[in-house]
């Protein structure tokens, strides 16, 4: 078994750009606000404060989402091929070790197929998505003790009239893999790893 | 204004649905019939083997093989014929999604100076079958 560890591609939450966007948010309403409190323009320091309150909410969830990474850890994730045939059937399996005492609500585990088409409209780019999912196992939460360990594996199959892997511009069809972990009170803990799915048909020995 | 109806057939393939099927590495043949309406020189009739994709994002297109049948004159009420075989590619596969789809077609076109032109397409489905034959190694 080829162990695709930490095989990451694509994390959906990146906490550390989130700050940096939030600062840089939370800097321009500040100089926005004092400039009009500076010109006696009430209405817009009370706009401008708004502003500044979405900064600060934006600064919370990115603070929140680091919590949850560092309370929860990072699972590993173990899939047994990298590259897949559509109709293949393949494992996945994860392990998983809490660093602290938390309690989950569920875990799920997620084959699903994504098509992404952005276009241009006027002066602005659009993106536009479709996920269809393939198949979903559900695992059931608790309460986990520091040092507390997690696993399982699951048998899953790119359906044999699935579509393969296609990325060509401003169009993408693609299979991806995603571990969520709902913890109660805080952001969900999601991971997703990209398949590579060839344009081949599996066929059975 | 060049004006000409174009009709493409194609053989081959196993019947669909919607268009004939054809799997990677199979054979893509037939005929273009040019009917002109009126008298054209031809600076170039192509028939081209190509795929685009289609739905909500910018269209992206790729032509796999281009023949240059003819170069001349078309004399109105003389229909011409010009046959073609080509040999579909390993991908992509043909697919119908919500926002993205891949269309493959059998284009033809009639290059003539200073006017609009006439063209035509035929689509297929690219996909291969579920139990091999003899010509599939996908």
């Amino acid at each position: 078994m080829i162990q695709t560890q930490n095989k990451t591609v694509n994390t959906r939450q990146k906490p550390g750009c989130l700050i940096g966007f939030a600062l840089f948010w939370i800097a321009f309403s500040t100089v926005f606000v004092i400039i009009c409190l500076t010109q006696d323009e009430i209405t817009f320091a009370i706009i401008g404060s708004i502003f500044l309150l979405v900064g600060f909410l934006l600064l919370l969830y990115a603070l929140l989402v680091m919590v949850i990474r560092a309370r929860v850890g990072t699972p590993e994730f173990l899939i047994s091929k990298e590259t897949l045939k559509v109709g293949e059937p393949f494992n996945i399996s994860y392990y998983h070790s809490f660093k602290r005492k938390v309690r989950v609500n569920r875990i799920l585990i997620q084959l699903y197929f994504r098509e992404t088409a952005t276009y241009q409209q006027g002066t602005d780019t659009k993106t536009v998505r479709h996920q269809e999912m393939i198949e979903e196992f559900e695992e059931p939460g608790g309460d986990f003790r520091a040092g507390s360990m997690i696993q399982n594996s699951f048998d899953v199959q790119i359906p044999p009239d699935g579509m393969h892997t296609l990325k060509v511009q401003r169009n993408q069809l693609q299979w991806f893999v995603k571990f969520q972990m709902e913890i109660p009170r805080l952001p969900d803990f999601v991971n997703e790893y990209e398949l590579e799915v060839l344009p081949a048909l599996y066929r059975s020995e | 204004m060049a004006k000409a109806d174009i009709e493409i057939t194609l053989q081959g393939g196993t019947d669909g649905f919607v268009a004939p099927e054809y799997a990677p590495g199979d054979s893509v043949s037939g005929a273009v019939s040019v009917f002109p309406d009126s008298n054209m020189k031809c600076q170039h009739l192509y028939i081209k083997l190509a795929w685009h994709t289609e739905g909500r994002g910018t269209r992206y297109r790729e032509t796999i093989e281009e023949l240059d049948v003819f170069q001349g004159e078309l004399q109105a009420g003389m229909p011409r014929s010009f046959e073609f075989d080509f040999r579909v590619p390993a991908e992509p596969w043909s697919f119908a999604g919500r926002y993205v789809s891949v269309v493959w077609q059998i284009e033809a076109q009639v290059d003539v100076s200073w006017a609009k032109d006439p063209k035509a397409a035929a689509p297929f489905v690219l996909r291969p079958s579920a139990t091999p034959s003899s010509a599939e190694s996908w």
